[in-house]
């Protein structure tokens, strides 16, 4: 399906089609093991054509010029251009020119991938052909070829940080396809797209942070559907631009299963997820979030438990929901008044409507909590007063019994 | 042996049976107050040091929860003994508390600040052991109704609101520092520290005091003894 672009250029700079030529008129020269070029300055390179290569190839049946243009006579010119690929796949060529591989290409950027480099040449296969270079199950070796090569990337600052493209192999994505040989899983293409790969930042780009929920939801339908319901889409759809979305919270290449205790959505790390938009004085306090819901969940039952790794705790997400999160102010929120019994009753199957009651994130403050403010304050004094009066007993006792002994002089001694 | 001169002549203080319900109350307290605190203190790293020893949260769970039945099944027999044996119900009439503890004590400060030199007579019980045997069944049944709320957690929330649990469980925390105060700074202090008894009374784990310093340290119930002619019977 692909070589494309190359085609653009090439044909440009050699001009036209080839004359027909019959395949066996190439191959008499081609077909010599021992056919080489040499060019002035360059090391010489094998000219042959494998033809066994070529018949298992899914162009097996595509004659040579059909590819090699510009060969008016024959011998050809000392040198062809590349390939050309746009003559039958002109609508990849034409998305790859306006892709960031096709516009670094037109700036003569040599390290830039053209057909080839990802599809192979005379070994072409389909893509869904098993011994393909982009099939699924090895495409995501192909782009790191590229981007993970610190050589590159360090040539193109612009380029993402190569750890960065290499966690995709650990994350659920990257082992779905390489331990459990999901094809359906989505290697690098599958969320960047293909021939018309965009940079994240370009709002063309399916991994554009307006456009990740539906990128995402191309797979997980059902999630996307709970997704747009919640406050978090109806924030990023208004522009607000901290607003997470699926990636905010699951992270890109290093998705991880909730079950992944190293995952930024295993139960344990929820709390820090979420934290840091809603522990972050600057969106909180630029949107008005409720403040203070952290603390005050690290310092519950829940939050404890939580924090020292049983999985079974209430976590943010437990009574908040996740993907269709919505305020307490909501009546469809889990943790709207009407429906705290319901979502408390998940895990406590005997809380009612008057456990209810009374607030679920409480502060030290007497507002949020009257109750255990004056419990707390209590002890505060009894404990400080408990306190003086023992040390106070004994200090008396101490003295007295000193008091006594000095009186009764050494001959005494002994106790008091 | 009948003469309370001769050496080693002591009287019986407590009972085998007493001596047993204080060991396993001091086991199952100090394991209920070590696995507390690990929990209260989880912000320190002597927090974090108990629960990683105690097999993280579900670990000191579990052992907190089989401390406390320890601790509830010696206080329903403490309350079986005090109703239904002689002995039990005989000791407990003596701990009530009475306006003559109130007399003591001040009695003591006095004498301690030099404005008198007269010793209280102590019965069998003296002032600061009624105090702490009240204060510690007062804070005991608070932290055993609390902790028990706490415990069955989903059946008290169909009868609570959540502001109620919320205030039991700072109050099962905060009261468990009133526990600590009561042992580690009164109790250890009445029987560790106080010059007439140091290094230790010994009463809690012979079961037995001397003529002598029963006659120093409860001079009321010697007399009394010694009229009933039982001073001198060595048991």
């Amino acid at each position: 399906m692909v070589f494309a672009l190359w085609a653009c250029a090439a044909s440009a700079a050699t001009g036209g089609p080839s004359i027909r030529l019959a395949d066996r008129e190439c191959l008499r020269c081609h077909g010599d093991p021992a056919l080489t070029r040499a060019q002035p300055g360059e090391r010489a390179r094998t000219m042959y054509v494998d033809r066994a290569l070529l018949a298992r190839s899914r162009h097996a049946q595509v004659v040579c010029t059909g590819c090699h243009t510009g060969i008016v006579t024959l011998p050809h010119e000392a040198k062809l251009g590349r390939a050309t690929c746009v003559t039958c796949h002109g609508r990849e060529a034409k998305a790859y020119a306006d892709s960031i591989h096709g516009r670094e290409l037109a700036k003569k950027d040599a390290d830039v991938p053209t057909c080839q480099r990802c599809h192979g040449s005379h070994d072409i296969a389909a893509v869904k052909d098993e011994a393909s270079r982009v099939q699924p199950l090895h495409q995501a070796k192909i782009c790191m070829e590229c981007h993970a090569d610190s050589r590159i990337t360090t040539r193109h600052p612009e380029m993402p940080n190569v750890l960065v493209i290499r966690a995709y192999g650990d994350s659920v994505h990257g082992q779905a396809m390489t331990k459990k040989g999901l094809s359906v899983a989505p290697t690098c293409t599958g969320c960047h797209g293909t021939h018309d790969l965009k940079p994240a930042d370009d709002p063309g780009s399916p991994v554009y942070r307006a456009n990740v929920a539906e990128t995402c939801g191309r797979c997980h339908p059902g999630i996307l559907a709970e997704y747009r319901e919640s406050i978090h889409a109806e924030a990023l759809a208004k522009g607000v631009k901290e607003a997470p979305t699926c990636t905010g919270c699951h992270g890109e290449h290093t998705i991880a299963a909730p079950s992944d205790p190293a995952s930024r959505v295993a139960p344990r790390n929820i709390p820090t997820t979420c934290g840091s938009c809603h522990a972050a004085e600057r969106i909180v306090r630029a949107y008005g979030l409720a403040t203070k819901r952290g603390e005050t969940y690290a310092d519950s039952f829940h939050g404890i438990a939580s924090k020292f790794g049983n999985p079974e705790a209430a976590n943010c997400a437990s009574c908040h929901g996740f993907h269709d999160v919505r305020p307490s102010s909501d009546p469809r929120s889990r943790v709207a008044k009407a429906n705290l019994p319901a979502t408390c009753g998940r895990c406590h199957p005997g809380a009612g409507v008057r456990f209810a009651e009374g607030r679920v994130h409480i502060e030290k403050t007497r507002e949020s909590a009257p109750g255990v403010f004056y419990v707390r304050t209590f002890y505060t004094w009894f404990i400080g007063t408990l306190i003086v009066c023992f040390l106070g007993y004994m200090a008396i006792e101490v003295y007295g019994y000193r008091r006594r002994r000095r009186q009764a002089g050494p001959e005494r001694g002994g106790r008091g | 042996m009948t003469s309370s001169r001769s050496a080693g002549a002591s009287i019986q203080r407590f009972t085998l049976n007493e001596r047993v319900q204080h060991a396993l109350l001091m086991a199952s307290t100090l394991i209920l107050l070590i696995t507390g605190f690990s929990l209260l203190f989880h912000d320190l790293a002597i927090g974090r040091w108990l629960l990683w020893l105690e097999g993280g949260v579900e670990g000191r769970g579990l052992i907190h929860r089989w401390a406390a039945v320890a601790l509830m099944t010696v206080s329903v027999y403490h309350v079986a003994y005090i109703l239904f044996t002689e002995r039990g119900h005989g000791q407990f009439m003596q701990m009530r508390p009475g306006v003559q503890d109130v007399r003591d004590f001040f009695q003591v400060v006095r004498m301690n600040l030099g404005q008198s030199v007269k010793r209280p007579a102590f019965e069998r019980f003296d002032y600061r052991q009624k105090f702490q045997y009240w204060a510690f069944a007062i804070a005991a049944t608070t932290m055993l109704l609390s902790g028990l709320a706490l415990w069955f957690a989903t059946e008290a929330m169909a009868v609570m609101p959540k502001w109620m649990f919320d205030l039991l469980a700072i109050l099962h925390g905060r009261e468990s520092i009133v526990i600590f105060l009561l042992l580690f700074v009164w109790h250890l202090y009445d029987v560790h520290l106080r010059p007439e008894v140091f290094p230790m009374d010994w009463s809690w784990i012979t079961g037995r005091i001397s003529p002598a310093d029963l006659k120093a340290r409860h001079r009321a119930e010697y007399e009394r003894l010694r009229r009933a002619g039982s001073t001198d019977a060595v048991e």
